[in-house]
């Protein structure tokens, strides 16, 4: 499910030995102001939705996966974890390590981290630094009452939460997705060896959505599957690579402040010309998040730079980016691959989502085969 | 990366497995469950016997305070009986001595009679006895009446009064009047209609 301020997408895939298969998607729209910045605002209103959408895709489902996004989720990658040590601390060895994150946390977040609910991801060091016992961690916080509202709009649809998963990983599992199903598809084209993407260089993953756009900045792609992989062997692949991705840097677009936005239409100075249309006024925007991105993890362009979002779709979005990248900037679809009907880059996030999901709720049963 | 608290993942608490218990224990489970029926039902058997034994005293007890009730009925009659029973044989005492005791004065009054005595009179009525007589039965009345009351043989005997006239009186009829007045029991426990009789069976 993803939450955004004009409407709530969902996507539900099914894998059985035939393969990965759509059960549903769709987007519904939500009354003005029930979601706002990527928080919900009104549980009741924005679960209203979420369930006559669920009932007309005929998505029956009780646990689901949420994102979580915009300026209220704070996302930062940071080192100095003795993530070694905390890791030999006997038998609570999580617990000791997630004191050990929270702890250094507590020095990055301008919040109390009791107020927040947070969990982090193992980073891998720099390359060419020496060992050492402190490890970087992508850590994630959000506050607590988001996070409550999300759960509870769910619940007002009559699902439950499984995972909240913040919006540069979900956008990060859609890519994955893609990139699996550009191998087994017979149907798929390559986004990764036609020019859209090459596995050498970072990523650029921006979500434009209509009240708020970010950037994610990734190490880099995710491998895409072997040519001729069994299509039941799909999930196992996936599981199998552990590749949540490697966040570098995630940067804010200032959206009220953009020329261009839908509130301020009108462009100055150099960008004149650009900001005619609402979509290069955002490109520009996109294009400075982009930089601080950059800067932020510390690597220089060329990048491959997929959108998604609703915004994607608007004209002259791309053209600023293109310095940033190898050519213009793609669309991310990963449904596109699986149903021509749900080809669209809102639902990116949502497919993300649901291939998270998919993975959580097969890799028990696996295990258990195992 | 998943914001979801960790306790609460996957909506609903995961459901406790439990392992297959191993034949031995269901071995021990099922003697265990024997031994306790048994206990039960011996139990049992126990409190059905003293419910039994309690219901008979019951029933013991039941019958008893019906003939203890019966007892206290006819100990009261019996009462009344008895009571009706001292009555009468009050009453046929006072009979006895109403009939005995004028009989008994007039004895010992006829034991002082001599040849010079003469009673003239002799009435007796509502325990009293007035006597009329020559000069000579004022001392034998007195001296019966002493004797009788030494003997007890009536419960009162009271020389009411004696008066004696002068010997010399010529064509005086009386020389001696005295009454006596005797008692033998409560006046409340004579029938009146047996005192009537009796006086009537005294005055014939």
């Amino acid at each position: 499910m993803d939450f955004g301020a004009t409407s709530v997408k969902a996507a539900a895939l099914g894998h059985d030995r035939h393969g990965l298969s759509l059960l549903g998607v769709g987007r519904e729209p939500v009354p003005g102001g029930a979601v706002a910045a990527g928080v919900v605002r009104d549980p009741e209103q924005a679960g209203a939705a979420l369930s006559r959408l669920l009932e007309r895709i005929e998505v029956r489902g009780r646990l689901a996966a949420l994102s979580l996004g915009g300026p209220s989720v704070f996302v930062r990658r940071f080192g100095g974890v003795p993530l070694a040590a905390a890791d030999r601390g006997g038998g609570q060895g999580a617990d000791s390590l997630r004191e050990a994150v929270a702890r250094e946390a507590a020095r990055h977040l301008p919040f109390h981290i009791e107020d927040m609910e947070f969990d982090y991801q193992p980073a891998s060091p720099p390359a060419g630094a020496p060992p050492a016992d402190e490890s970087p961690v992508v850590f994630a916080a959000a506050p607590r009452d988001t996070v409550r509202a999300h759960r509870e709009a769910l619940r007002a649809a009559n699902r439950e939460a499984a995972r909240i998963e913040i919006e540069p990983y979900a956008l990060f599992a859609a890519l994955r997705l893609e990139a699996a199903l550009s191998g087994v598809s017979p149907g798929a084209s390559s986004g990764w060896t036609n020019g859209r993407g090459s596995s050498g260089g970072p990523v650029l993953l921006v979500e434009i959505g209509s009240s708020r756009a970010a950037v994610h900045l990734f190490e880099r792609a995710p491998r895409p599957a072997p040519a001729g992989a069994r299509p039941e062997r799909f999930l196992e692949a996936l599981e199998a690579e552990e590749d949540p991705g490697e966040l570098l840097a995630s940067a804010q677009v200032s959206w009220e402040g953009t020329p261009g936005a839908p509130k301020r239409r009108s462009g100055r100075g150099a960008s004149r010309r650009a900001a005619d249309s609402e979509g290069a006024g955002l490109g520009l925007a996109v294009a400075g998040a982009i930089r601080e991105a950059l800067r932020d993890g510390e690597r220089k362009p060329p990048a491959v730079i997929r959108l998604t979002g609703a915004g994607a779709r608007k004209d002259g979005v791309g053209e600023p980016l293109a310095e940033f990248a190898h050519g213009p900037p793609a669309p991310l679809e990963p449904l596109a691959l699986l149903s021509p009907e749900a080809a669209g880059p809102e639902y990116s996030l949502a497919a993300g989502l649901a291939l998270l999901r998919l993975l959580d709720s097969a890799a028990p049963a696996r295990r258990r085969r195992r | 990366m998943n914001l979801v608290p960790s306790d609460e993942r996957g909506g609903r608490p995961a459901a406790r497995r439990v392992g297959r218990p191993s034949r031995a224990a269901a071995l021990g489970a099922c003697a265990l469950l024997a031994a306790v029926a048994a206990a039960l039902a011996m139990e049992g058997r126990v409190l059905a016997k003293r419910a039994a034994a309690a219901e008979a005293d019951r029933a013991a007890l039941a019958a008893s305070l019906d003939e203890l009730e019966r007892a206290a009925r006819t100990l009261a009659s019996d009462r009344e009986t008895l009571r009706a029973l001292h009555a009468r044989e009050r009453r046929l005492l006072r009979w006895d001595e109403e009939r005995a005791a004028p009989a008994a004065l007039l004895r010992g009054l006829a034991r002082r009679v001599t040849d010079e005595v003469v009673f003239e009179e002799l009435r007796r009525a509502n325990g009293q006895v007035w006597i009329t007589g020559r000069v000579s039965a004022g001392d034998a009345l007195s001296a019966g009446t002493e004797e009788l009351s030494r003997a007890g043989g009536i419960e009162t005997l009271e020389l009411l009064w004696v008066e004696r006239a002068e010997e010399s009186a010529a064509g005086q009829r009386f020389a001696v009047a005295g009454e006596i007045r005797y008692e033998t029991a409560a006046p409340e426990d004579r029938p009146a209609g047996d005192r009537a009789s009796n006086e009537r069976r005294a005055g014939s």
